[in-house]
C-alpha cells in the first residue's frame, strides 16, 4: 500500500478549564488514503470535533494539551512550525465548520472572503487572476458570481455553507474536514449540500473526514466509516462493514442504529441508548461506554480499555464481549 | 487516573454556583472581605464610634497627626481635621454615608430603570417610544452635569443627592437593560407564556426579570462604586451632603488648604475612597466572571 | 444614510430646546433669586425691581424662557448675571480650551490603549496580560480629582516640574490636568478594548481564517480588530464627550479655565443664562459624537448599513439599528 495520506497515531488530547481536566480524545488512530471519504460518527461530546481541530493545530494555545503524532503526507503536522502549519491550511487540509451562520466574517464581502485564502497561499497571484478563482468557486458551489460583492448576512444558511465550502476549495486541498457541514441547515438544504460536496469530491478527488452524527449521510457520502465514543474510536471499518448487520458489532454501534427508524421492520418505538453521554471531564474507567451499555461486564467496569478485536478486512470493533468469544 | 468526583449534578441553585466559583477565586475573596469591612462600618458605625465624636468640634485639639494623643489624653488614630474633628470617626462615619449613596442610589436606579426596561420591551409601541425619548434627552446632556444641575437645585444633603445620581444614571441603565430584554422577550419560553395568555405583569415577574438578573447585578455593583465617587466629586465640589455629615469628597476638599502642612487631611479620604471602590469593582468584576462564564477567558 | 443623518440633525435643536426648559425649570425649583447675588448687602425695592427688569427676571420663567430662545435666533446668549457681561464672550472663549484638553486626553487614550488593549487579549493568561490587568484595576478605582491632588503634590509643590494652577506656562501647565484626565479613562478604555479583541478572537470567523492559513497578525487586526471596533468606538466617543462634561473636577483643582469649571461656577452662583449656554455647547457636544459613533456603525457593520438603506422602505429602521447593536 503506498504511504497514507494522513495517519493519526495514538492521539489524546487534553483541556483544561478551571483546573477541571476534560479528556476530549484519549488514544485515536487513524488513517486515510488519497481520495477517500471517511465518517466519523458519534455524539456531541465524542470527540469529533477535537481530533479535526488537532490535525489542524487549531485548538485554544493555553488550555489545551496534544499529544501523540498526527501524519500528513509524511510529516508530523504536530511537531511543523507556525509557520509551516500555516502553508498547510486552507491549502493542504481546509475545513467546513459546523455554523455557517458564524463561520463568515460579517464586516467583509464573501468574494474578499474567498480571495483571502487564495491570496494567503498564492503570492505571485495576480489581482484578475484571484478574481477569477473566486467566480470560478462561486461558479462551482452554484452562487451566481456577481454576488461576491455581498455581505455574509444577505446570504441564507445553506447559501453561506456553500461559501464555507468555496473558501475550503480554493486551493484545491488534499484534504478537507467538514465538521457536522449540514447540522445547522434545513434538511432539504442538508440534501443539496451533501450532494454538491459529494460530486464535488468526485470531481477534485479530495480526500474528506465527514464528521457527523447523521447515519444517513455517512450511507450516502463516506467510503470508511470510524465510531467515536468517549474520545475513542470503538469500531472502523468500511461502510458496507460498519453496516453490515448481519456481522458483529460494537454495543454503542448496535445502539445508535436501533436508534434509528426502519422502515421495513415495522417496531412500535425506537431503542434508544440509556443514558446520557458522559462528560470528558468524568469518563468512566474500563471501557467508556460500560454505564450505558446493555451487555455489560465485569471486566468492562475496571482496567484499561477493552483489546481491538480484528473482525477480518479493515474492520475493528474495540469491546470485552468478542475478545471473550474469540479466547 | 482516578476519578473519584461524584457526577456533576444540576442540583446547587445558580446562587450556590456563583458563591462556590466566588470562594475558589483569591481576588474576590480579598474584595469580598473589603466589602463586608465596608458594610460592617456602615451597619455598626454608631456602635464603634458615638456619631458625636464625628462631627464634635474643638478648637484645641485641631489639626493633629495621626497617632497623637491631644490635651485630654486621648489618641487620634488617624488625627483630627482642621475644626478639630476625629478622622478616624469621620472616615467611620463616611462610610455609612458613601453606602447610603451609593447602595441606595444604585438600588433605586435599578429597581426603577429595571420595571421602566421591562415594560419598554414587553409593551413596545407609544409607551417605549415615550420613555426612549425621555432616555433620549436626559442622556444628551453628560451625567456629572445633570447631576450638579439637580444637586444645585434641590439643595445639599443625602435625599437630594440620591435623586441625582439615580436620575443621573437612569438613561444608561433604562438603555442596557432594555436591550437585553427585548433578545429575552423574543426567547420562545416568553412567546409560550404568551400565547398561554400569561398576563403581562405575571411574565415580567416570571420570566423577565429572572432572566435579566445577572445584568442587573453585575452594572448594579458596578453603579455602586461608580455613585460613591460621584458622591465624592460633588461632596469635592461642594454640591453634596450638608456640612457637618462626614462624607469622604468633603473631607478631602476641607484638606484641600492643608496640602503643604498636614497631607494626612487629604490622604486618607483619598485611600479610604480608593480601597472602596476598587473593593467594589473587583467584586463586581469577579461577579461578572461567575455569572457570565462566555466573559471569561477560554480563548 | 444621509436622510437619516439629516433626520437626526434636525432633531436637535428638538433635544436642546426641551433640554433648556428642564434647566430653567430645575434652576427655579428653589426659588434662590440670582439677583442676590448681585445686589449690594443692602438694597431698595426699586433698585431690585431696576435689576430684574434689566435682566428680565421680572416675567415668568415661561416668558422668560421664550425671551431667551428669541436671543438665541438672534446670535444673542444673553447677559451673564454674574461677570454682567455677554456669555458668549465667555463661553467662547472656554471651548477652545475644554476641546484642547479633551481632544489630547482621547488621543492619547487611544494611541496608548488600543494597541495595549490590544496586547492584553491576544496574550491573554501571560504576565503582561495579569500586570496590566492589576494595574488599570487600580486606576480605575483613583477618584480623579484626587488623582490629581496627589499629582499636584509631588510634581508641582514636591519637584516643581509643573505649575499647581492655571494655563500661563503654555504646554507645561496642561500636562498635570491632562494625566489626570487620561489615567481613569485609559484605564477603563483597555480594559474595554481587551474584553472586545476578546469576544471577537473566540468568535467562529476568526477560527475559519485561522483554517484558511491566515498569519496571527493578520488574525487579529484584519478579522478581530474591525469587529471589536464598534465597541471600542462607542466606548471612545462617551470617554471624549464626558472628558469635556466631567472634566468638572479637574478643571477646577488645577483652575483650568474651560467649560466644566464654569458649569459649576454659574451653577453655584445661579447664573442661568452661563449656565444653559454651556449646557447647550455639551449637549450638542454629546448629540454629534453620539451621530458619528453611529454612523461609524454603519461605515464599519455591513449588518447596520442595510438596515439604513431600508429605511426608505420601512419608517422602523432606527430600532432595528439598535437591536443589530444590541445583538
Amino acid at each position: 500500500m503506498s504511504e497514507k495520506l494522513l495517519e493519526i497515531k495514538d492521539l489524546s488530547v487534553r483541556y483544561t478549564t478551571d483546573g477541571v481536566i476534560s479528556r476530549a480524545v484519549n488514544h485515536l488512530n487513524l488513517d486515510l488514503d488519497k481520495g477517500e471519504v471517511l465518517g466519523l460518527v458519534g455524539e456531541t461530546g465524542a470527540g469529533k470535533t477535537t481530533t479535526a481541530l488537532t490535525i489542524l493545530r487549531l485548538l485554544p494555545k493555553y488550555t489545551s494539551e496534544v499529544d501523540g503524532e498526527v501524519f500528513f503526507e509524511g510529516k508530523d503536522i504536530l511537531k511543523l512550525s507556525e509557520k509551516e502549519v500555516r502553508d498547510i491550511r486552507g491549502q493542504k487540509i481546509s475545513m467546513i465548520f459546523q455554523d455557517p451562520m458564524t463561520s463568515l466574517n460579517p464586516v467583509y464581502t464573501v468574494g474578499e472572503q474567498i480571495a483571502d485564502v487564495i491570496r494567503f497561499h498564492n503570492d505571485n497571484m495576480s489581482k484578475a487572476a484571484v478574481e477569477a478563482r473566486v467566480d470560478e468557486m462561486l461558479k462551482l458551489v452554484g452562487i451566481p458570481p456577481q454576488r461576491k460583492t455581498e455581505f455574509p448576512h444577505q446570504f441564507s444558511g445553506g447559501m453561506k455553507q456553500r461559501v464555507m465550502i468555496a473558501i475550503a476549495l480554493a486551493c484545491n486541498p488534499e484534504l478537507l474536514i467538514a465538521d457536522e457541514p449540514t447540522t445547522a441547515l434545513d434538511v432539504t438544504i442538508q440534501a443539496q449540500v451533501i450532494k454538491m460536496m459529494r460530486n464535488l469530491q468526485k470531481e477534485l478527488n479530495t480526500a474528506v473526514i465527514l464528521i457527523t452524527h447523521d447515519l444517513g449521510i455517512v450511507a450516502n457520502f463516506c467510503d470508511k466509516v470510524a465510531i467515536m465514543y468517549g474520545g475513542e474510536i470503538v469500531e472502523s471499518g468500511t461502510l458496507e462493514e460498519v453496516f453490515d448487520k448481519s456481522t458483529i458489532h460494537h454495543p454503542y454501534t448496535i445502539g445508535l442504529f436501533g436508534s434509528l427508524p426502519n422502515i421495513t421492520e415495522r417496531t412500535s418505538r425506537l431503542t434508544p441508548i440509556m443514558g446520557l453521554t458522559p462528560h470528558p471531564s468524568e469518563l468512566p474507567e474500563g471501557c467508556k461506554f460500560h454505564p450505558r451499555c446493555p451487555q455489560c461486564m465485569e471486566v468492562c467496569k475496571t482496567g484499561d480499555n477493552p483489546p481491538k478485536i480484528d473482525n477480518g478486512g479493515t474492520h475493528v470493533i474495540q469491546c470485552h464481549l468478542y475478545a471473550e468469544k474469540e479466547a | 487516573m482516578s476519578k473519584t468526583k461524584a457526577p456533576r449534578l444540576k442540583k446547587n441553585s445558580q446562587a450556590a454556583e456563583v458563591w462556590q466559583s466566588l470562594i475558589h477565586r483569591p481576588a474576590a475573596v480579598i474584595a469580598m472581605i473589603g466589602c463586608a469591612i465596608i458594610l460592617f462600618l456602615a451597619i455598626f458605625a454608631d456602635v464603634i464610634v458615638p456619631y458625636d465624636v464625628a462631627i464634635r468640634q474643638s478648637g484645641k485639639i485641631k489639626l493633629l497627626a495621626p497617632m497623637t494623643t491631644d490635651i485630654y489624653g486621648k489618641l487620634h488614630l488617624l488625627g483630627t481635621d482642621n475644626l478639630g474633628r476625629d478622622i478616624t470617626a469621620r472616615v467611620i462615619h463616611g462610610a455609612r454615608t458613601a453606602m447610603e449613596i451609593g447602595l441606595l442610589s444604585s438600588i433605586i436606579s435599578l429597581v426603577i430603570s429595571t420595571i421602566l426596561a421591562c415594560l419598554c420591551a414587553m409593551l413596545g409601541g407609544w409607551v417605549d417610544n415615550i420613555i426612549m425619548r425621555i432616555v433620549d434627552v436626559i442622556s444628551c446632556v453628560p451625567g456629572m452635569v445633570v447631576a450638579l444641575a439637580i444637586c444645585a437645585a434641590l439643595g445639599n444633603g443625602i435625599p437630594q443627592l440620591l435623586v441625582a445620581l439615580t436620575i443621573s444614571s437612569l438613561p444608561m441603565h433604562i438603555k442596557m437593560i432594555r436591550s437585553v430584554a427585548l433578545t429575552v422577550a423574543k426567547k420562545d419560553f416568553v412567546e409560550s407564556a404568551v400565547a398561554l395568555g400569561a398576563n403581562p405583569w405575571y411574565i415580567m415577574v416570571k420570566h423577565l426579570v429572572p432572566n435579566l438578573a445577572s445584568v442587573i447585578l453585575i452594572n448594579g455593583t458596578a453603579q455602586v462604586s461608580i455613585n460613591i465617587m460621584q458622591g465624592a466629586t460633588l461632596g469635592f465640589i461642594g454640591l453634596g451632603v450638608k456640612a457637618p455629615t462626614p462624607e469622604w469628597g468633603t473631607m478631602l476638599a476641607n484638606g484641600l488648604s492643608y496640602t503643604m502642612k498636614n497631607q494626612y487631611m487629604v490622604y486618607i479620604p483619598g485611600i479610604v475612597l480608593c480601597l472602596a471602590a476598587l473593593s467594589i469593582n473587583t467584586l463586581g468584576d469577579c461577579l461578572r466572571d461567575a455569572l457570565d462564564p462566555q466573559l471569561k477567558g477560554k480563548a | 444614510m444621509l436622510r437619516y443623518t439629516i433626520k437626526r440633525i434636525l432633531l436637535m435643536p428638538v433635544l436642546l430646546l426641551i433640554v433648556a426648559l428642564l434647566i430653567y425649570l430645575l434652576l427655579n425649583l428653589n426659588g434662590a433669586d440670582p439677583l442676590q447675588n448681585m445686589l449690594p448687602q443692602e438694597y431698595t425695592q426699586e433698585q431690585y425691581d431696576a435689576l430684574a427688569a434689566k435682566y428680565g427676571l421680572d416675567k415668568p420663567i415661561l416668558v422668560q424662557y421664550f425671551n431667551w430662545i428669541k436671543g438665541i435666533l438672534h446670535g444673542d446668549l444673553g447677559i451673564s448675571y454674574k461677570t454682567r457681561g455677554p456669555v458668549g464672550d465667555d463661553v467662547f472663549y472656554r471651548i477652545p480650551i475644554s476641546l484642547k484638553v479633551a481632544l489630547i486626553t482621547t488621543a492619547i487614550m487611544l494611541l496608548i490603549g488600543l494597541p495595549v488593549g490590544v496586547m492584553c487579549a491576544v496574550k491573554q493568561y501571560t504576565a503582561f496580560d495579569d500586570i496590566t490587568n492589576v494595574v488599570s484595576k487600580f486606576l480605575g478605582a483613583v477618584p480623579s480629582f484626587w488623582l490629581g491632588l496627589m499629582l499636584m503634590i509631588w510634581f508641582s509643590v514636591g519637584l516643581g516640574w509643573f505649575p499647581t494652577y492655571g494655563i500661563k506656562e503654555g504646554a507645561r501647565s496642561y500636562v498635570l490636568p491632562i494625566f489626570t484626565l487620561l489615567l481613569p479613562f485609559l484605564a477603563q478604555f483597555i480594559r474595554q478594548v481587551r474584553s472586545a479583541m476578546l469576544d471577537c478572537i473566540r468568535q467562529d470567523y476568526v477560527r475559519t481564517a485561522r483554517s484558511k492559513g491566515a498569519s496571527e497578525r493578520r488574525v487579529i487586526f484584519h478579522e478581530a480588530l474591525k469587529n471589536a471596533m464598534l465597541p471600542i468606538i462607542t466606548f471612545a466617543g462617551g470617554c471624549f464627550a464626558s472628558m469635556i462634561g466631567g472634566a468638572v473636577t479637574v478643571e477646577k483643582l488645577f483652575a483650568i479655565p474651560g467649560i466644566g469649571y464654569k458649569v459649576v461656577e454659574a451653577i453655584n452662583t445661579r447664573d442661568i443664562p452661563t449656565m444653559l449656554a454651556c449646557v447647550m455647547f455639551l449637549s450638542i457636544l454629546t448629540i454629534v459624537v453620539q451621530l458619528l459613533i453611529d454612523l461609524s456603525y454603519a461605515f464599519i457593520d455591513p449588518r447596520v448599513r442595510s438596515t439604513f438603506v431600508s429605511v426608505k422602505k420601512k419608517k422602523k429602521a432606527p430600532a432595528k439599528a439598535e437591536e443589530v447593536k444590541a445583538a
